[in-house]
């Protein structure tokens, strides 16, 4: 439930608008979670792979994001001219989930050594013991002051409440015959996983807090191609660059893209997109062209989609989704862990040696097995966002029927 | 007859007393008969006010007695009865006749006589009768003429800049002279000005794809505002805000879903050099906000339609957009100024009879229907060439000449081929505060390149009660789209 308010100000040419989100929704009526159940979304090699077992998904009573809690927004739009600008302020919760583990404090100094892999010492009483089984290096922390939820469960994954300050400007530029805009929002201690990266868990070692300006510079242009291409009309074309820029950014705070996709996030994180939306025969075969690229770390997709519009009521679309990534996510089985190795073959499962890893005993106590596989998942590297949905290429066929 | 009378005497008593708004509220807000939405019989036999239509009127007006132009000396011979239906058949024996004092044949445009012989196109014939525009609007052209200020052409157009305007029609057209030079400007400025209404509702508007061979194909309803800020006469201020601006437009498509929201925003500016771009602002479906456009999508094709934007009015941009206009002279011709009282008929919504004023039976499935009727209106016939970018290298107005009514228009590609028809039909209607104008109800937009039409229906009301500044604004356009 949200109450949205607008004042106009029409002698000021501007208007205020604020909402405000008492807090008074079901959970089930939350919007943006992400896919933790393993589905068609969520990147190799998780997929299958249900978080939602062996996590509390999700935290909503967090003191440092409590579903319940009151969020609102206030935001005054005005006009300089014909430059339209806005002012915001917004109280909400982090658009993206971070997982809250349990604190354990490492059994060594200075992670990521591999021998100082968190565990919990008689690996009995769970609350984040296999830390250790997916090679979690360094301590970890809880974040804020609520603790993971106890349990046989590696953590939780909540929302933190963040604040974000922006500004935005959009002006039309008639020697361009285009319109330009810019955007920038400033998100004070924006949290972030962090740890392990060449982990089974990357950045379940807690979360850390960054000072984040996120910038968006935009041109959109129509472009008249009915004589040369045959359009209908102008077709709408846009370019846009977004920045991310951890303020304060260090190597070794190890921020990871996202918990569990280990690539590590550098100072600047800049995507470069475009579409173009083009109507022909009077706006009966409607292509489209989508295309974004990482500047940062490479990688990118490009969506080429059709639809056909039959009288009133029918719509058949064709949409190609395609991901590009320069192949920086790698199985990684060669290597040692806790007293094993692999048989150096590169080859996943043949292990060799004493300690615990590869299984789970009774009492929860872990035990070598043998054919296990030295590691769960990929090491993403140097790998960037647009690896997150390599191998996920698709066509989409979609027949509408409207009433 | 009687009620019409007393209602032109007391006019003639305002204009006396020099009040406008005097007589403005006695000529119809107090008429008791004529309850809102009606739509007057205009055979009442009235003489034209001499002061706004001349004396004796220029134009054929019909007030019982010979029309001016029989009186005058025109086409004495056979005459062709009123209801004769125009068309192929029958073409070539009426085209001599006798017609209201002009032969049938030659208030038959070029354009029309190629349609009724090549494309069944048919002509319902009725006798003319004067249509009376609001008298407040009459009046304000008279106060506000002396102040009009036809300045220096600007921004490569032939066109003066026109300041110190303030309602009615720019330049009194009694006064427009043939051998102007600036004439065709002049009459496009006119167009310009809040011709039906300081606000105007389209209400109902849909528009209907219709293909020459197979006929209906798709029904798109939209919603449409302009609110004008400047020449209001509605009773309120007649300009309002800071006088930058001279309207707001919200044009946004509401069904079916997969186009709802397709449409515009559009503040286009009260800046007589055109210089200043419109703000026009669309919204997106996909990332379901509203974008800043172009400012030059006032020559864009509406939505999947094969109107553009500058084709509302058949002309909509101020003059010193285009290159060129000219007048090319004035002429009679067969124009639909009496379109029937009901265009949409909710109570067949989604089929053919939705919509009575066009014949979607018939091939080519996009002309009037029979019933509509055309009459002889003496037209300006201006010329005007768009700048570059526009998709037309020419467009053709046939106007009323007392006030900017356009009733048919012609477009040409870049090539210079014939491209495009307009046909529009026209009804006097009354506002909601009782505001009379001559408006469109129906327009026919045929680009004969495709054999197809989009041609709109809507039940047109100016000055709908209660509609306000912030009533047609880019939250109007976003809160429709969604």
């Amino acid at each position: 439930m949200l109450f949205n308010f607008r004042l106009d100000f029409y002698e000021l040419g501007g208007s205020l608008n604020w909402y405000i989100r008492p807090g008074w929704d079901r959970k089930e009526d939350m919007g943006s979670n992400y896919n933790i159940e393993g589905g068609r979304w969520i990147p190799h090699p998780y997929r299958g792979v249900d978080f939602t077992q062996f996590t509390d998904s999700y935290q909503t009573d967090h003191s440092s994001g409590d579903w319940s809690d009151m969020t609102y927004g206030i935001r005054w739009n005005g006009e300089w001219g014909s430059i339209g600008y806005s002012f915001a302020y917004m109280k909400t919760f982090n658009p993206a989930p971070v997982v809250n583990p349990h604190a354990l404090g490492a059994t060594g100094a200075n992670r990521p050594d591999v021998a100082n892999a968190v565990a919990d010492s008689g690996l009995t009483g769970a609350n984040g013991g296999y830390y250790a089984y997916y090679g979690l290096m360094g301590a970890t922390e809880t974040y804020g002051s609520t603790e993971a939820t106890k349990g046989n469960l590696l953590g939780d994954w909540m929302y933190p409440e963040i604040d974000i300050f922006g500004f935005t400007m959009t002006g039309f530029n008639q020697p361009m015959d285009a319109t330009l805009s810019a955007e920038i929002a400033f998100i004070p201690n924006k949290p972030y996983n962090y740890g392990s990266i060449y982990s089974d868990l990357p950045g379940w070692n807690g979360v850390i807090e960054k000072d984040t300006i996120n910038m968006m510079f935009r041109i959109d242009k129509e472009f008249k191609w009915m004589e040369s291409l045959g359009t209908h009309r102008p077709s709408l074309s846009s370019v846009q660059l977004f920045d991310t820029w951890i303020l304060s950014h260090d190597d070794k705070d190890e921020i990871v893209e996202f918990a569990s996709f280990g690539s590590q996030k550098k100072e600047h994180t800049a995507y470069l997109t475009i579409f173009t939306l083009m109507n022909f025969h009077r706006d009966t075969i409607n292509p489209s062209f989508v295309a974004g690229t990482d500047l940062t770390k490479g990688g990118g997709f490009a969506i080429p989609a059709v639809e056909f519009v039959w009288g009133d009521d029918w719509r058949l679309k064709v949409e190609a989704d395609l991901w590009f990534n320069d192949g920086d996510t790698k199985k990684t089985c060669k290597g040692s862990f806790n007293g094993y190795t692999t048989d150096g073959s590169n080859s996943c499962g043949a292990l060799n040696g004493s300690g615990y890893i590869g299984g789970q005993g009774t009492n929860g106590t872990a035990t070598p097995v043998a054919g296990g596989d030295f590691a769960l998942g990929k090491r993403e590297n140097s790998a960037g966002f647009m690896d997150y949905f390599g191998g996920d290429n698709q066509l989409v066929f979609k027949l509408t029927r409207q009433f | 007859m009687y009620m019409k009378l007393i209602t032109t005497s007391v006019v003639s008593l305002g204009l006396l007393l020099g009040g406008s708004q005097a007589f403005a509220k006695a000529d119809w807000a107090d008429d008791a008969s004529k309850p809102k939405g009606y739509v007057a019989k205009t055979a009442d036999g009235t003489k034209p006010n001499a002061l706004f239509y001349g004396d004796p009127p220029a134009a054929g007006r019909w007030d019982g007695g010979p029309s001016p132009i029989e009186a005058e000396g025109g086409c004495t011979g056979d005459a062709m009865e009123a209801g004769t239906v125009i068309q192929n058949s029958n073409l070539d024996a009426v085209t001599s006749l006798c017609f209201e004092g002009k032969t049938v044949g030659s208030m038959i445009t070029e354009n029309v006589e190629w349609m009724i012989r090549n494309k069944a196109l048919m002509i319902n014939t009725r006798h003319s009768e004067f249509i009376e525009m609001d008298p407040k609007y009459m009046q304000a052209t008279i106060d506000g003429a002396a102040n009009v200020v036809y300045g220096a052409p600007a921004n490569g157009s032939n066109c003066g800049v026109v300041s110190n305007w303030t309602a009615g029609m720019f330049f009194d057209p009694q006064k427009v002279s043939m051998d102007d030079p600036d004439a065709g400007c002049k009459l496009i400025w006119n167009l310009r000005s809040p011709t039906y209404g300081a606000t105007m509702d389209l209400r109902h508007i849909s528009w209907v794809f219709l293909d020459a061979t197979s006929g209906m194909e798709r029904i798109q309803r939209w919603w449409a505002r302009r609110y004008y800020m400047e020449g209001r006469l509605d009773g309120g201020p007649v300009s309002e805000g800071k006088g930058d601006i001279l309207q707001k437009t919200v044009l946004v498509a509401i069904y079916p879903q997969d186009i709802k929201g397709i449409g515009i925003f559009s503040v286009r500016y009260n800046d007589p050099t055109s210089q200043k771009p419109d703000d026009v602002y669309a919204y997106l479906k996909s990332v379901r906000r509203a974008r800043r456009l172009s400012g030059n999508a006032w020559m864009d094709p509406i939505g999947g339609t094969v109107q553009l934007y500058d084709d509302w009015d058949i002309w909509d941009a101020v003059p010193t957009k285009y290159k060129e206009v000219k007048l090319t002279g004035k002429r009679w011709i067969w124009a639909i100024a009496h379109a029937p009282l009901v265009t949409v008929d909710l109570a067949f919504k989604n089929t053919i009879k939705e919509f009575p004023a066009v014949d979607m039976d018939t091939p080519p499935h996009f002309f009037p229907n029979e019933q509509v009727q055309w009459e002889p209106r003496e037209v300006y016939v201006i010329e005007g060439t768009p700048p570059d970018e526009h998709p037309y290298s020419k467009k053709i107005v046939y106007m009323e000449m007392d006030y900017p009514r356009p009733y048919l228009g012609e477009a040409y590609d870049k090539n210079g081929k014939f491209w495009k028809t307009f046909i529009f039909q026209n009804r006097i209607d009354y506002g909601d505060d009782g505001y009379q104008a001559l408006m469109p109800v129906v327009g026919h937009i045929i680009d004969w390149k495709a054999e197809f039409s989009t041609t709109w229906s809507s039940n047109m009301k100016a000055n709908p009660d209660s509609v306000q500044e912030e009533d047609v604004t880019l939250k109007t356009l976003i809160q429709l789209a969604r």
